[in-house]
């Protein structure tokens, strides 16, 4: 009956016989009564019902959840195995999907910018040397201005600091002044309130600010009500106008944002305070912008050939300028974190092979008993789910509890740190992760299982020539696995060793015992520079009555802060060189509170003041480019152009790290603090012994001196230099934890090939010993299986890190990426490992009972 | 079964009991549907309240047809239905209400 054999297509595949002898024979008996039409389609039918009924069943939900316990009790029957595999697991999905997060919060998640890719940075380069400067002075901003290819020019006078008094403590906030269009050239709207009204730059419409949302939130509990209040910045009066949107992330951030004036009188070209954002006009490129800014400062090279020689235009997309940095570190943290979950995922797949092998009794007599071989792939396929998904859950657990910790680890100059979090995407990741490999493993065990000719095998023997192509496959696989686990162990060797290059860099100053905290005077107080140094004049003899104090002196920058005031040095000499130059504004005894070496000549007096001709102390690095081969004492230089006014050089120091401890200090020079007189100011202060109590006894002599005055900044100088490394200090952590996983992945997946081998070969093994095969030579012969793999992992993985020591030297500090003790280091160790690896189930092997082994299967 | 059984079940069951023993007989005798006879047999047969079987090669090839399979009533099937039944007759007869005239 042809339409019965159809219909028993549907029927799942081990009742099928059964179904068609059934259902034919009734038929045959059926046609007897010579039915109609009617009724005969009808008891058709039921054939189909009855047919579709067996195979819904077959995929019930009772049946699967059938499956689901058969699957959890195969795996508890070897705790070990599960347990294995599920951590493995675990380790790499939650280091995946932690390392994922970092890396969507600062790269991928879009910038909260309308059309953020029509923003652009603009920057000084000079034409000499390249170098580029953000900071740009507010007259060449407004002539920046004319420019047509942009929509809009903003610019931020950042960062600023403001004391905010009134309803609260005193709090100093970071303060930014911004042209009025910012936040429109930016593109967002406010939370509340409006942004700053053009007519709001001119002098006396200009006491209005905005607050960010988190200053908004927590100082003033987010009431609404607070647009068109009041509040005092430095003792200032501003109406608050409006409040920026929640979870801003600038370049420039800031809680407190104030309106920067027009035209500001007394605005230099000379001084660069500026950091100039932009946007695109409609229909305008990059390039075109390019063009047309070169234009631009050509034409101010003209009309200021003084100030603006050499002083090209750069138009950075803003998302280069601001995150461009973090792409290749976090990148490659993401490319070694998948890899991690691939080598975590093929151990699994070996494991689970490993296993099959065992269980081909099992799946056997399973097969005769009647479960169809869909059936079967369908168990194996819920095995690996189990095991996969436990592994995930487990894995987004450590994720989630380990993401603070790795949060804290991060690098404190960090973009977008506040977007990282485990949010949807982050768990999207995780689960698209968990299916991809849970796929991966079903399809790699059910292509074992069903070349698993379950019948043939459970009458005759295994075929060797299947052996051996398949270990091929696994072989490759381990060999890949121990390559990865190279590549990983080099890495994080030699960043371990950048990391104690680090150490070692003598940063140009003392570090122990050396506390230091900023000053910052308002305006309103202390309007005057002379009221500036009368309060200083007051303040440091009482910080160095303190016990413990050895001195206490003042700095407008403190060292590896970063920030460096620039600005062009000449020398009065025939060759009237000019370079870009840090200043400091010092007190005297300021060299010697930080140990940094006097080389030549004299540091200030206190005679150095507004009175006596106006005297620098310059550094190494200035000093050679100034006037390179004589001495710099004795010789002129001024900030104020090449034609003077000229200031004497005294006397040069060593250099100094300013920004970070892997750049050679930069030219610098320090001018007497008693000719500036700054208000914002940091104070340093040596000790003898501890420095925590210190901290504490200058700050109450600073809320006796002056109450309303926040100390602020405290560190320690020694936490400078943590800071400093903090960023190799995590990539070196990061790295090593992920070099000793895949280590021991790698061991995990060498034992487990090795293991399979040992299986399979058990009768031949049997055969070599009734032969006269001593224990030495089994273990010998079950090694050889294993180096071939080990050898040439290693020999990959060497190749690799050397193929890319370029891009491994950016990482990299006081060490060559070919370092020989590194890469030879990690080849031994690695041998070591795998040696250790093969020699359990070599040892098993030798041990076995030559009889049993023949009789084996 | 792990729910109660349904009474087209309970119906199959019974036919079975009575004594007939092939499915087409049961769906010409109960006047159910093939795609519901069928799928109740199966079930029963899996829990264990039926047992079936091929019928006598001698016997069919004296017809001159295959052998049809035949089921037959397991004694914990006979319990099932006896507490059924007892169930289905537990339930007294109900007089309905007089149809209420519609003002």
């Amino acid at each position: 009956m042809t339409v019965l054999r159809l219909v028993a297509r549907l029927v799942p595949e081990a009742q099928r016989a059964d179904w068609l002898r059934e259902w034919e024979a009734e038929w045959r008996w059926f046609r007897r009564q010579q039915p109609s039409r009617w009724r005969a389609g009808r008891r058709l039918t039921g054939a189909v019902a009855h047919a579709v009924w067996l195979r819904r069943r077959e995929w019930s939900a009772e049946m699967i959840l059938q499956d689901v316990r058969y699957a959890v009790r195969v795996l508890t029957r070897r705790p070990a195995f599960a347990a294995g595999a599920v951590l493995t697991l675990a380790l790499g999905v939650g280091a995946s999907t932690a390392i994922f997060s970092i890396v969507d919060g600062v790269l991928l998640q879009p910038l909260p910018f309308r059309d953020a890719g029509r923003l652009a940075v603009l920057q000084y380069e000079y034409t000499g040397n390249g170098r580029r400067n953000e900071y740009i002075s507010i007259p060449d901003f407004f002539d920046w201005r004319r420019a047509q290819t942009f929509d809009g020019l903003a610019a931020a006078d950042w960062p600023l600091s403001r004391t905010l008094t009134g309803a609260g403590l005193p709090e100093k906030v970071t303060a930014a002044s911004v042209t009025t269009n910012f936040f429109q050239v930016l593109g967002v709207e406010p939370a509340a309130g409006r942004f700053f009204h053009r007519d709001e730059a001119t002098a006396g419409r200009d006491a209005v600010a905005i607050l960010s949302h988190r200053l908004w939130q927590r100082r003033f509990g987010g009431d609404p009500a607070l647009i068109g209040q009041r509040v005092l910045a430095d003792g200032q009066p501003h109406v608050v106008v409006g409040i920026t949107p929640a979870g801003l992330d600038l370049p420039t951030p800031a809680d407190l944002w104030l309106p920067l004036a027009e035209s500001p009188a007394g605005a230099r070209r000379r001084t660069n305070l500026l950091q100039v954002v932009g946007r695109l006009a409609p229909g305008a490129s990059f390039d075109a912008a390019r063009v047309e800014m070169t234009a631009i400062a050509r034409q101010l090279e003209v009309s200021y050939p003084e100030t603006n020689a050499d002083h090209g235009v750069a138009v950075i997309p803003l998302w280069d300028a601001w995150l461009g940095d973090q792409r290749p570190p976090l990148l490659l943290l993401l490319g070694a974190v998948g890899l991690l979950l691939v080598l975590a995922a093929a151990n699994v797949s070996n494991l689970l092979l490993v296993r099959l092998v065992s269980r081909e009794g099992e799946l056997v007599l399973r097969s005769v008993l009647g479960a169809s071989r869909v059936r079967l792939l369908r168990q194996l396929a819920i095995e690996s789910l189990t095991l996969v998904s436990a592994g995930g859950l487990l894995g987004v657990w450590l994720a989630h509890a380990g993401m603070g910790i790795l949060v804290s680890l991060l690098p404190g100059d960090l973009p977008r740190v506040e977007a990282i979090g485990m949010d949807l995407r982050t768990l999207a990741f995780a689960g698209a992760t968990v299916v991809l490999v849970s796929l991966s493993l079903a399809v790699l065990s059910a292509r074992r299982a069903t070349r698993l000719d379950i019948r043939e095998a459970a009458a005759e023997g295994r075929d060797p020539g299947q052996t051996w192509q398949r270990s091929r496959l696994r072989g490759l696989l381990v060999g890949a696995q121990v390559a990865v686990a190279t590549v990983l162990l080099i890495g994080a060797a030699l960043l371990g060793r950048s990391l104690l290059a680090l150490h070692d860099v003598d940063p140009g100053f003392r570090t122990g015992g050396v506390v230091s905290f900023r000053v910052s005077l308002p305006d309103e107080a202390y309007p005057e520079s002379t009221d500036a140094i009368r309060f200083f004049d007051r303040l440091l003899p009482e910080l160095r009555r303190l016990p413990g104090v050895r001195s206490a002196e003042l700095t407008s920058a403190m060292p590896l802060s970063g920030s460096n005031r620039t600005t062009s040095v000449h020398a009065q000499a025939e060759d009237q060189r000019e370079v870009i130059a840090g200043f400091r504004a010092v007190t005297s005894n300021y060299f010697d509170t930080l140990g940094i070496p006097l080389l030549a000549g004299r540091t200030f007096r206190d005679t150095d003041g507004p009175q006596a001709p106006e005297v620098a102390v310059v550094d190494e690095a200035l000093a050679r480019e100034l006037w390179p081969g004589r001495s710099p004492v004795g010789q002129r230089m001024s900030r104020s152009g090449p034609d003077g006014p000229w200031i004497d050089v005294v006397g040069v120091v060593g250099g100094v790290r300013h920004r970070t401890l892997r750049q050679t200090p930069a030219p610098t020079f320090y001018s007497p603090y008693a000719l500036r007189g700054w208000d914002t100011m940091f104070v340093v202060m040596r000790t003898d012994g501890e420095s925590a109590p210190l901290i504490d006894a200058a700050r109450n002599r600073m809320a006796a001196l002056a109450p309303d005055l926040p100390v602020d900044a405290l560190t320690t100088l020694e936490g400078s230099i943590s800071t400093a490394t903090a960023s190799t200090r995590l990539q070196a952590v990061l790295l090593g934890v992920f070099a000793v996983v895949s280590l021991v992945i790698a061991a995990l997946g060498i034992y487990a090939i090795v293991a399979y081998g040992v299986e399979r070969r058990v009768p031949e093994i049997g055969v070599r010993m009734a032969l006269g095969a001593t224990r030495a030579g089994v273990v010998r012969l079950v090694i050889r299986e294993g180096w071939p793999q080990v050898a040439v992992g290693i020999g990959a993985g060497v190749a690799v890190a050397l193929a890319v020591r370029e891009t491994l030297a950016s990482f990299l500090f006081g060490v060559a990426p070919t370092d020989p003790l590194s890469l030879g280091g990690v080849a031994v160790a690695l041998l070591a490992v795998a040696f250790g690896a093969m020699y359990l189930p070599a040892r098993r092997a030798a041990r076995l009972d030559a009889a049993q082994a023949l009789r084996a299967r | 079964m792990p729910r109660r059984p349904s009474f087209a079940v309970i119906t199959v069951l019974h036919a079975v009991a009575r004594g007939l023993r092939h499915g087409f007989d049961v769906i010409d005798d109960t006047g159910l549907a093939g795609g519901t006879v069928y799928p109740a047999l199966s079930r029963l047969e899996r829990d264990g309240y039926l047992r079936s079987d091929w019928e006598d090669a001698a016997v069919a090839r004296a017809e001159k047809r295959p052998p049809r399979r035949y089921y037959r009533v397991t004694p914990q099937g006979l319990r099932l239905l006896d507490e059924e039944l007892k169930r289905y007759r537990g339930l007294k007869p109900v007089k309905l209400a007089p149809a209420r005239r519609r003002e």
